[in-house]
């Protein structure tokens, strides 16, 4: 089963949303805080979740019960059962190759089911199915949307870890009528001897749950099994837990625990379950996020290789690292604009990002992002970047939700419109050598993209030098030297400066070249000799251009960079 | 053999089935093999003769679903409607082309392949012969969809007057091809062996043109030219224990019939009930017209009743007050007070009581307000009936068509010859009438060799 569309009106924070998930076995969700991600998955559970579910004012959006609730999800990949003419087949809706649904399928579109969850001022929820073929609809029961297997991944796992009425578990032991008859048989066997272990059925369920629960990077110290967890009150299904060795898995670490729950809800579902996980990265060490983010993954391949039901996962998460290991369709950006309107969307559709998620996947929490064109501007800025906050009440840009990446030359321009098409409030910060591509432009303009540049169609070397005071020039050539060592930075200056005595302090220089001349000069000695193209001499040269721009507030380097550290604090 | 078991192996293949020969216990034990099954047959009585046949052997419903071809086809066209081009919501007559042939177009989408896939893994199809053009090529679309095997009895295919009908050995043969031939006549195995012998040979003799001699069975023949010789009907009627079916082709001469023996054997209606359509028709259209109601009440109780002698007038006056105020206020509730008294009297005998019970009930559900026309309050009550089935009598008297299927203890043939004479499958509606019988048969004729011409198979 896989969510192919979500649609939500008033329900809490949400008055209107639509997302298309495009077919992704994995969606992660990000966003800033409050953007109402977890009401998404909210917002799923409450459709697809065969557990009833109470709803109160708090659950309309502004408290307003006169608006009716509406969840609409649209299902695809349908297992058999859903697909029979005696459960859904015959409400069967279509989903076209352009994302757009026909109530009445074509031969081309994808068999999808629709769910709808409407919740009016009584706060009595109706489940049904929607299709206009039928002048009734299709209520569904609990049991109807059990078949849809969703779980979720939330705080209460503990339930899940035990055998428990409608446990994972239980399922695992046995999904028809022996289940009951089985633990039965379970409760006289631990009368007698509280020996779970030797009904077989348990003790399966349990070696499933762990193999899965070893390969997502749960850490098994013992073996796990059923056995009863005592002094938990009543003896039913749900005092017999699973348990690492002696110790109840109730007890275990927080990653641990959920891991083992992921793990215990994988291996009961055959059919492709949809599972929901609030914050995948919680309680677990960033290798052991790549570890289960990397089985899971392997899981869905397999599954695909073996022609099986994929099953989809649906996520948010606070974790760069989680974003590192997603492939780059996965990624789905929320956004809000004002209180009421919320939007998803797919990171990839606006462009190339697999480079960010890959390099500077912090960016993508940020709210504002300034788009540096080269490996020198991204130094230079990330050096400048240290001696803000001293300048600004000890406030760092990132408290005030700001970036700074790479934009890797020519693919700057399209990358900073392709995040600002997502929402973030985007800057580029590019060399004015070259013109700005007439069609970037536009984007950039249609997106409200500033494009800080130095004045005059300078690039960053020309600006450096031609606004620094012969001081500043020295210290530009010192990092120079240390970067390079002074016999080659020598090598570089005779071969440029011929009659010039070089091994002299700058402001030495004297003809025959005039001041500024011998500035345009380095300048382009810079850029041939690539003095600041990496990250490292960017950022080396940033305490020299901190004071040229101290120094001279008019040149046109101070102008650019002091817009700069304007965008990321006045107009924040 | 023809074992269940060897049924789930077969795929696009005919099952050859005579009378008795136990179909039914065949398609409902294969059906309950497997994980998924869907039976279809053509008549509601069928699917309730399966489905019993099924609770029987414990089978859940969830597991085998029956249907009638033309429900199951309506249930997909109404699902699909656009795929299905738009055919009517509720098909009478001709409608039924379109929707058999939108549920033909809906079988080519590849997503309602996909629903059938999911919803069955084995499709059992029963009463073949009886496969108009539409529904065989439905058929052979569903059996390059999930593994299909057919039942029928080319020697039972007496709808030829039908021209949609299709030919078992022109159609079907080619599209099914031929598994087994049930050889075992269980139905007669514990009430009269030599009896199932006899039908199977002159089925047999039938199929290849011989001449049927009645002197030579485990039969009775009574010499007679007259079919309304009551000897037939009469003769031994105390000994005969269960249930007894009179079969003559021609369904006014089956009414008739039924009058002369004064009700003591009912003749049955059609699911269409013609008669009692035309009398719910003039009763809705003589609305404003009291009178003419009375008139249409008449009529029907003249076709439905008979009385001992026209002179038997009763000194009772309750009854012509009753016809009276009837015919005064034109009432739903002044029909049926007529029609209680016109039944409690002491010479009155129904002998249509099928039709007379339905019209009573229909005229009720008007009375009681359940129903707003005449028309709808006997469909629905025909509607029923296709459901729930007829209830048992003891004695009948119908058509062959009629009675396809049913199976009664003692079957009576009145003048055989007639049979012979009838234009279309005159030797299939020999052997279907004489296969209806379980323990005994008495067949009259003029003569005691009836020859047959070859039969349409």
């Amino acid at each position: 089963m896989r969510i192919e569309r979500l649609s939500v009106r008033y329900f809490r924070g949400i008055k209107t949303l639509e997302w298309s998930l495009k077919g992704q076995p994995i969606c992660c969700l990000i966003g800033a805080g409050d953007s109402a991600k977890t009401t998404v998955l909210d917002a799923a559970e409450a459709a697809l979740s065969p557990r009833w579910i109470t709803f109160n004012e708090a659950d309309f959006h502004e408290v307003d019960t006169s608006q009716e609730i509406l969840i609409e999800v649209t299902i695809g990949e349908l297992s058999n059962t859903l697909l029979a003419d005696g459960r859904f087949g015959l409400y069967l809706r279509g989903l076209a190759e352009d994302g757009s649904i026909n109530d009445e399928p074509e031969d081309s579109d994808q068999p999808v089911l629709t769910v709808r969850l409407s919740v009016d001022a009584t706060m009595e929820p109706v489940w049904s199915l929607v299709c206009d073929r039928y002048a009734e609809p299709r209520i569904l029961s609990n049991r109807d949307r059990g078949m849809f297997c969703l779980v979720r991944l939330a705080g209460d796992e503990a339930r899940h870890l035990t055998w428990t009425q409608g446990s994972v578990l239980s399922k695992i032991t046995g999904a028809n009528d022996e289940t009951a008859q089985l633990l039965a048989q379970a409760y006289r066997t631990a009368r007698t001897s509280a020996n779970l272990k030797s009904v077989a059925e348990l003790s399966m369920a349990a070696g499933a749950a762990e193999k899965a629960a070893r390969k997502l990077g749960a850490y098994v110290s013992s073996e796990y099994g059923p056995d009863l967890e005592l002094g938990r009150g009543r003896f039913n299904a749900g005092a017999i837990a699973l348990h690492d060795g002696l110790v109840p898995l109730r007890l275990a670490g927080l990653g641990t625990r959920r891991l083992a729950t992921l793990a215990v809800q994988r291996s009961a579902i055959s059919e492709g379950a949809i599972v929901l996980v609030d914050e995948l990265e919680q309680g677990l060490e960033p290798h052991r996020v790549m570890g289960a983010m990397a089985q899971l993954r392997k899981w869905q391949a397999e599954a695909e290789k073996d022609n099986l039901p994929r099953g989809q996962i649906l996520m948010t998460t606070h974790s760069d690292v989680v974003i590192g290991e997603l492939p780059p369709p996965a990624l789905f950006v929320m956004h809000r604009k004002d209180q009421s309107l919320s939007g998803i969307k797919q990171a990839c559709a606006g462009g190339d990002l697999s480079r960010i998620m890959k390099h500077a996947p912090r960016a993508l929490f940020a709210r504002r992002i300034l788009v540096c064109e080269g490996a020198t501007e991204l130094g230079l800025m990330l050096g400048l970047r240290q001696t803000y906050a001293g300048r600004h009440d000890n406030v760092p840009i990132e408290q005030l939700g700001g970036a700074i990446i790479n934009g890797q030359g020519a693919a700057a321009p399209p990358l900073a419109a392709a995040l600002a098409w997502l929402g973030y409030q985007v800057a580029l910060f590019r060399d004015s050598d070259r013109p700005l591509d007439q069609k970037w432009a536009g984007y950039l303009s249609k997106y409200q993209v500033p494009v800080l540049e130095y004045m005059n169609a300078m690039n960053t070397e020309q600006a450096v030098f031609l606004s620094a005071p012969d001081a500043s020039v020295e210290d530009l050539l010192t990092v120079v030297k240390e970067g390079i060592s002074e016999a080659t930075l020598l090598d570089h200056l005779r071969g440029a400066f011929p009659r010039t005595p070089v091994e002299e302090d700058f402001s030495e220089w004297g003809p025959p070249l005039n001041a500024i001349a011998h500035r345009l000069a380095l300048a382009n000695l810079a850029i041939k000799m690539k003095w600041f193209k990496n990250e490292e001499r960017g950022r080396a040269i940033a305490p020299a251009v901190l004071n040229i721009i101290q120094e001279n507030a008019a040149s046109a380097l101070a102008q650019c960079l002091l817009n700069i550290e304007q965008w990321f604090y006045v107009d924040a | 053999m023809s074992t269940p078991e060897a049924i789930l192996s077969l795929s696009r293949r005919a099952v050859i089935a005579p009378a008795g020969h136990g179909k039914t216990e065949l398609i409902a034990k294969a059906a309950a093999m497997g994980q998924r099954t869907l039976v279809l047959t053509h008549t509601h009585a069928g699917v309730h003769a399966i489905r019993a046949r099924l609770n029987r052997l414990v089978v859940l419903d969830r597991d085998v679903s029956v249907d009638t071809i033309a429900s199951w086809a309506c249930r997909y066209v109404q699902a699909f409607p656009r795929r299905a081009n738009q055919p009517p919501l509720n098909p009478r007559g001709r409608d039924w082309d379109a929707v058999y042939l939108g549920a033909l177009s809906l079988l080519s989408s590849p997503i309602v392949q996909q629903v059938i896939r999911a919803s069955y893994d084995r499709i059992l199809i029963d009463e073949y012969q009886d496969c108009e053009q539409y529904q065989h090529a439905i058929a052979m679309q569903l059996s390059c969809i999930v593994p299909t095997v057919i039942f029928g009895d080319p020697m039972q295919g007496i709808f030829e007057f039908v021209p949609s009908r299709i030919s078992w050995a022109n159609s079907v043969a080619n599209s099914f091809s031929h598994a087994y031939e049930l050889q075992v006549p269980h139905r007669w195995a514990s009430s009269n062996p030599d009896l199932g012998d006899w039908i199977a040979q002159t089925r047999q003799k039938l199929m290849n043109g011989q001449p049927i001699d009645l002197r030579d069975g485990p039969l009775t023949y009574v010499a007679t030219n007259n079919p309304f010789d009551m000897s037939l009907f009469f003769d031994g009627m105390e000994g005969r224990a269960g249930s007894t079916a009179a079969i003559y082709c021609w369904r006014r001469t089956c009414n008739e019939l039924a009058k002369v023996t004064r009700g003591a054997y009912q003749s049955i209606e059609e699911i269409a009930a013609q008669r009692l359509i035309e009398f719910a028709q003039a009763w809705d259209e003589a609305q404003a017209n009291p009178h003419l109601r009375g008139q249409a009440l008449r009529t029907l109780l003249e076709d439905v009743m008979t009385h001992a002698s026209a002179t038997s007038v009763t000194d009772d006056a309750a009854l012509p007050a009753a016809w009276c105020h009837f015919c005064q206020t034109g009432m739903a509730c002044d029909a049926l007070e007529v029609i209680k008294l016109e039944r409690a009297q002491e010479t009155a005998r129904a002998f249509r009581g099928e039709l007379l019970g339905d019209a009573r009930r229909a005229i009720g559900d008007v009375a009681a307000g359940r129903q707003s026309s005449m028309v709808a309050a006997c469909e629905a009550v025909r509607h029923r009936l296709s459901i729930v089935g007829r209830a048992p009598v003891a004695r009948t008297i119908s058509t062959p068509l009629l009675l396809k299927g049913l199976e009664f203890d003692h079957v009576l043939i009145p003048d055989a010859s007639h049979f012979v004479k009838q234009q279309f499958a005159a030797a299939k509606l020999f052997y279907v009438a004489i296969s209806r019988a379980k323990h005994s048969l008495t067949i009259s004729s003029p003569s005691p060799i009836l020859q047959f011409p070859l039969p349409n198979l």
